[in-house]
């Protein structure tokens, strides 16, 4: 891994058109400003790996997908009345 | 055309009614062609099957169905990846999980998948900043009491 160290409002350019600027450092928070073209997609790494993990779990089988399907036939038609308390 | 898938067996379409995700899923880059496939009985839900990797089914459903003020945020670059023109209403889904006790599954409404229906080009969008999750129950577990509940 590259190290740099930067101050604030100085700049890291990867390659000719992404620039990542460090705009604040507070506490343990740096506040990052990135430029890149709008096809370059950026994500928060966290939010990137979650949704990633997730769609892998999403496979699903025809059995598991039915039964599920059955429940929440049930649980939407019950909704409604549900929330009502019996009198 | 035809694929051999592994949930539904042999499967034949038309080209028309391929949804083109250029970018793929996250995670899984090279699935680009998918069909959306309705079967009643696993209404509401719908499956999504990949056309690269036929092995592989999704399931998803209309978050609309469950949460009604569910509207995810496209940005410039994305109705640009989408061609959706103004006046142009994309279809959204969200890939269902569906774990052993299927009573918990959830949807994933953080990275929802929005599609052009006309051109037919859809992308799996990341919702920054909003607060939803990849996993939110479609049968809350109060429901689900109360359902045992009546049911004692």
């Amino acid at each position: 891994m590259l190290v740099l160290s930067r101050k604030p409002n100085q700049s890291i350019m990867i390659g000719e058109d992404i620039e990542v600027v460090v705009l604040e450092v507070k506490g343990d928070t740096v506040k990052i400003g990135l430029k890149a073209p709008r096809d370059v997609k950026v994500y928060r790494q966290e939010i990137y790996l979650e949704i990633k993990a997730e769609n892998e779990r999403a496979s699903a089988t025809k059995e598991a997908t039915t039964s599920a399907a059955k429940l929440l036939q049930q649980a939407l038609k019950k909704n409604k009345p549900a929330e009502e308390p019996q009198p | 055309m035809k694929i051999q898938t592994g949930q539904f067996g042999p499967i034949e379409f038309e080209e028309a009614a391929i949804l083109h995700f250029p970018e793929g899923l996250l995670g899984f880059e090279h699935m680009k062609r998918f069909l959306l496939i309705d079967q009643d009985e696993i209404e509401p839900l719908r499956w999504l099957q990949p056309i690269d990797e036929p092995a592989v089914s999704f399931t998803v459903i209309a978050p609309h169905i469950i949460w009604d003020d569910y509207q995810p945020k496209l940005t410039g670059e994305d109705k640009k990846a989408l061609q959706l023109g103004a006046g142009n209403e994309p279809l959204v889904f969200a890939l269902v999980t569906v774990p052993d006790d299927p009573s918990n599954m959830t949807a994933n409404l953080l990275g929802p998948l929005v599609i052009n229906p006309e051109q037919r080009i859809g992308r799996q969008i990341v919702m920054h900043d909003t607060g939803y999750t990849t996993r939110h129950r479609l049968i809350p577990d109060t429901a689900r009491s109360a359902s045992d509940v009546v049911t004692v």
